[in-house]
């Protein structure tokens, strides 16, 4: 078996972490932007099992299982945002949010 | 004890005078324009009967109080007098009178906060003249400049907001700079004995390397060259000084100015002398160009509080040409001039007062010919213009002359530039007075009243027993410095 | 290092432990607690007084503690997740103090709301338990967890009201840049496990056993990476813009939450960080820091400048603040990080009690709009003169103010004091400059504040007469007043606690 060099799961990491981050930036629809955020936090868990299985830990994997909560409860907290929003401005289109300035 | 007493009396009387105007005692409607008044007073007298009463010796430094206050970081409360210091403070106290009677009628609104003001104001200043651990010594040094700020942005004429912050910008971050030095030399004591002390005693035995003590000095001397004023720092003045009421202006020029001189002598002089000697030809420089520059600004001005500020200017810059060449003539000549100038800007800021509250205006070309309606007020504008001129008779004679001469030992050619800020003087002096009080009547003005001739009279007789017998702060001040 | 040694390397935990820790495990049974109660009752007033009287407990169990002795030295350490020292707990008792208040504040705000909101002052509790987590952790997976739990907590918190015009805005701002920041701070946290196979906060990435120029790479981004996502919650330049929205979109009582909590809370665990990493013997880390914190400072006052709405005025102050309270990380040397740590809980405490006063004055007037059924925030002008009318409420006002300012007589400036002790100790010139020149500009906006409050004759329409007094409780102002009078004159009475 080939061992993968540490590197390569790190860049393959950051690059799906820049994926999702620019999907965050770029998308106006917050549906996609939540999903977005998952695509970074999955990236995060890639590296995390990919340190972890070098170093040869539980440490990573019980790190992925963290993130893998805390993904689900910062979606439940968007998806309910979501809801009020299309309640109230009938659309989820990120630009309606711009109230504030100052 | 005594000392603190007093500091902080004039804190609580203020306090006092706050709360219990208006309010009636015993068949009294108590005012705070009478309490104050009473308390400075009483105030001023117990400070002479401590200075005269004591034993001291006065020629050094002589320590009244010294109890630990931070202890994490070794700060003391601690205070002390010596001739340079009990000069600036009965001069103080004078002033303080001046300005609740100046302010007598001037202030009829939100008086009783007003007059906490002052007072606060005044206490911060004893304070700053008094304080001898270096903490305690920013801290008054802050503390007077909030009631103040307060006395310019509540009581102050239409543009009060912006002269406040100014003027509080300009100090705060100067001060700002020179706090960065006290805590170095905190550390450096800290390097050299072990401890931290903020003591100016531990201080004067420390040994700093030049390079690193001319970096300090410039934190001490910025500060302090803000509040004197000299040039390029020197902006926040004429807009304070204008925009300010009577009192204010009085105090600002009367007193504050004078902690800036104080501060030069007392901390960068005595704690750097190698790095201010060094300095000195810049400094020399800086004040010369103050005394040019002030007059030229002063002769070119339409309004009699900004002539006055701009005047103001120029005459600290004597006193900083005499403290910065190292001479004991020159000294003596910058604690005359200092008293000098305290009284006669008074006496011009109050006249400007005066002549407010009768014609409502500061503007020159509104004013004119108030000799034939006004003799007296008339006679005092000339002599207090004559004063600030340097007329020989009057204190301020005699102050500059002794500058001039000192001076003239170590920067002759710079001394030579000065002198031409006597000509400046003469000149805007007399252009104040002739349109303020020569011309055309313009408006029929009142003439003064028993209280302002109080005033006026009183300046006028110091200055003239300055002028005419100067022996009494001369031999008072000498071994203050050398 | 192999996975056995590991294994015997984790105790369990002991009595001593125990008692260590009870603080926050009273405050996690205190909220199962008042699950349970909500079941079983439904009322406003006994949830907020149950949560209060958690929160009292929780800050004397933990001031007990302090004064006991038991923390001084290194702190106890209690399994591989959780360290406490003094200073956690001095951090912990100001989180609770502030929590109180909030709660105290917040019963007046939900006094005219209709329904009962048991799960308000849940998620304030839970706001609490990750800010205590966050305070006591010593492994980036506790802190991770204290992390997350404060943020979500608080997204629910900063919508909450969701009739309100900008609930959904706001919510979703936070919700989204706190998402994206934990995700960079957990990206942050991978890269440095991958160099040093380790979570722990002790273990000093500089001396991390393996070392190859890819990874080492790696590790500075990770650390880049940590400190960016900490930056966020702290609103620090660039990562600020965020914060005055938020703040003017939140409840007032949230927004002093996310004000004092969630930053003390952050900012102590950062401080945990570095200092157990060794990062300020990294002069590349400390010149991010001095360009972070330049750069917080100068952005924070001047944006500040022209702020009327005050809850976004005070957005911006609070990032100059922590541009300010940055100076504590840059410490030449490791016998400097006492003194570090008690620069910053003097600074802390002082921003702290000026905070919640100002938010305090802002909720009551938020009140008088309310009641009167005029729906809109409070603006600098409508603190005209407030010094005639109110007394006691404005000096205290102005007290606070000047403390944010920095000026004697105040906590602040002895708080800053501390600052320019650290900057001079450490010679960090260039943080003087910034500190001296922020000062000066933050002058700019505070005494415009002041003038205001002491304007004599108001001329504006909103002029709001004494009849239809506005005003906090007396006994609260008048102590708030004379605390930070007391310790600002004596300093020393709060600063023995620290040692």
């Amino acid at each position: 078996m080939t061992v993968i060099p540490l590197t390569h799961i790190l860049i393959l990491s950051s690059l799906l972490f820049i994926i999702g981050f620019v999907g965050v930036v770029v998308r106006r629809n917050t549906l996609f932007m939540l999903m977005s955020l998952e695509v970074m936090l999955n990236a995060v868990g890639i590296a995390f099992i990919g340190a972890g299985s070098v170093w040869q830990e539980a440490d990573g994997q019980i790190m992925f299982m963290l993130i893998l909560t805390l993904a689900a409860a910062e979606v439940a907290v968007g998806l309910a945002l979501l809801i009020r929003m299309q309640r109230r401005y009938r659309t989820l289109d990120i630009d309606v949010l711009n109230q504030m300035k100052g | 004890m005594m000392l603190t007493l007093i500091v902080f009396g004039l804190l609580l009387s203020g306090c006092l005078a706050w709360f219990a105007d208006n309010k009636v005692l015993l068949g009294i409607k108590l005012q705070a324009k009478w309490l104050s008044l009473l308390a400075v007073l009483v105030l001023s007298c117990c400070f002479l009967l401590l200075v005269y009463c004591s034993e001291k010796n006065f020629q050094q430094l002589q320590l009244f109080a010294r109890v630990p206050w931070i202890r994490s970081f070794n700060i003391d409360y601690a205070l002390a007098l010596d001739q340079l210091s009990i000069t600036l403070i009965i001069l103080t106290f004078f002033l303080a009178v001046i300005c609740i009677l100046v302010s007598w009628q001037e202030i009829q609104k939100k008086t009783g906060f007003y007059y906490f003001n002052l007072l606060a104001t005044f206490a911060g200043i004893l304070g700053v003249f008094c304080a001898v651990d270096m903490f305690l010594f920013f801290f008054f040094w802050e503390v007077m400049l909030l009631p103040m700020t307060a006395i310019i942005a509540v009581w102050g004429h239409e543009k009060r907001y912006f002269a406040a912050v100014k003027f509080f910008i300009f100090t705060q971050v100067s001060s700002l700079l020179m706090l960065v030095a006290i805590i170095a030399m905190a550390y450096i004591h800290q390097q050299q004995t072990g401890d931290l002390s903020f003591y100016y005693q531990d201080w004067l035995m420390l040994d700093i390397k030049l390079d690193v003590a001319q970096y300090l000095m410039l934190g001490f001397f910025i500060a302090f060259a803000v509040k004197l004023p000299s040039v390029p720092v020197h902006s926040w003045l004429p807009d304070a000084h204008t925009q300010a009421p009577t009192a204010g202006s009085v105090l600002l020029a009367g007193v504050l100015l004078k902690t800036g001189a104080y501060g030069l002598i007392r901390f960068v002089i005595f704690l750097f002398p190698q790095a201010s000697e060094n300095f000195a030809p810049i400094a020399v420089t800086l004040a010369v160009i103050s005394i040019i520059y002030g007059a030229k600004m002063a002769f070119a001005q339409n309004d009699f509080k900004r002539l006055v500020a701009y005047s103001s200017i120029s005459h600290m810059g004597f006193v900083m040409l005499a403290i910065f060449s190292f001479n004991e003539i020159a000294y003596q000549g910058a604690i005359v001039t200092m008293v000098a100038h305290g009284l006669s800007s008074a006496a011009l800021f109050a006249l400007a007062g005066i002549i407010y509250q009768r014609v409502h205006s500061r503007n020159l070309t509104d004013m004119g010919g108030f000799w034939q309606s006004a003799p007296r007020m008339g006679g005092f504008g000339l002599a207090f213009a004559a004063a600030a001129f340097g007329l020989p008779g009057l204190a301020n004679f005699v102050g500059e002359f002794l500058s001039l001469v000192g001076a003239f030992q170590v920067f002759p050619i710079m001394v030579i530039f000065a002198a031409l800020g006597l000509i400046g003087s003469a000149i805007y002096a007399m252009v104040l007075f002739q349109n303020t009080f020569q011309g055309v009547p313009s408006k029929l003005v009142e003439d003064l009243s028993l209280r302002e001739i109080c005033i006026c009279s009183s300046l006028l007789v110091s200055l003239i027993i300055l002028g005419l017998y100067p022996n009494i702060l001369l031999r008072y001040s000498f071994g203050a410095l050398l | 290092m192999n996975p056995v040694d590991k294994v015997s390397e984790i105790t369990l935990m002991n009595t001593e432990m125990f008692i260590v820790l009870s603080p926050i495990l009273l405050l996690s049974f205190g909220i199962v607690l008042s699950l349970l109660l909500i079941a079983w009752q439904r009322s406003q007033k006994i949830i907020a007084l149950f949560s209060q009287l958690i929160l009292v407990f929780t800050l004397l169990l933990s001031m007990h503690l302090l004064s006991s002795g038991i923390l001084s030295g290194a702190g106890v350490q209690i399994t591989p997740l959780l360290k406490v020292d003094q200073f956690s707990y001095l951090s912990l008792s100001l989180i609770c103090l502030s929590a109180l208040a909030v709660i105290s504040l917040s019963k007046q705000v939900l006094k005219s709301q209709v329904e009962v909101h048991d799960e308000y002052y849940l998620l304030i509790l839970l706001v609490i338990l990750g800010a205590a987590i966050l305070v006591a952790s010593d492994h980036f997976a506790s802190m991770f967890l204290g992390f997350e739990l404060l943020s979500i907590s608080l997204v629910g918190l900063v919508g909450y009201f969701r009739e309100q015009k900008y609930a959904v805005e706001t919510g979703f701002k936070y919700l989204i840049l706190s998402a994206c920041a934990s995700s960079f701070m957990l990206l942050g946290i991978a890269f440095i496990y991958s160099q040093t196979g380790n979570l722990s906060f002790a273990i000093n990435s500089a001396t991390a056993p393996w070392h190859s120029a890819p990874l080492q790479l790696f590790n500075s981004i990770g650390v880049l990476l940590l400190f960016s996502g900490i930056a966020f919650k702290l609103s620090l330049a660039p990562f600020h813009f965020w914060a005055p929205d938020v703040y003017q979109g939140a409840p007032t009582p949230i927004t002093l939450l996310m004000a004092t909590v969630s930053k003390i809370a952050m900012f102590t665990v950062l401080m945990k960080c570095c200092f157990a990493q060794g990062y300020y013997q990294n002069d590349h880390f400390i010149d991010v820091i001095i360009a972070v914190a330049l750069l917080s400072m100068f952005i924070g006052n001047t944006l500040a400048l022209k702020q009327q709405n005050i809850k976004r005025l005070m957005a911006y102050s609070s990032i100059a603040h922590f541009g300010y309270l940055l100076i504590v990380l840059v410490i030449s040397a490791e016998q400097s990080i006492g003194f570090a740590w008690r620069s910053a809980l003097f600074y802390l405490t002082a921003y702290l009690l000026a905070n919640v006063a100002i938010f305090s004055i802002v909720i009551t007037y938020e009140q008088y709009f309310s009641q009167n059924s005029t729906e809109r925030e409070v603006c600098l002008n409508d603190w005209q003169a407030m010094f005639w009318q109110h007394r006691a409420q404005a000096v205290l006002l102005v007290f606070s103010i000047l403390s944010l300012a920095g000026i004697p007589l105040t906590m602040g400036f002895v708080g800053k004091f501390y600052l320019f002790n650290q900057a001079v100790i450490s010679q960090s010139w260039w943080l003087i400059t910034g500190l001296v020149i922020g000062s000066g500009i933050g002058l700019a906006y505070y005494l415009p504040i002041i003038f205001t409050v002491f304007k004599v004759n108001s001329s504006a329409a909103t002029h709001i007469t004494k009849d239809n007094a506005i005003k906090a409780p007396k006994i609260f102002i008048i102590f708030l007043i004379i605390i930070s009078f007391y310790f600002g004159v004596f300093p020393d009475s709060l600063s023995q606690y620290l040692l």
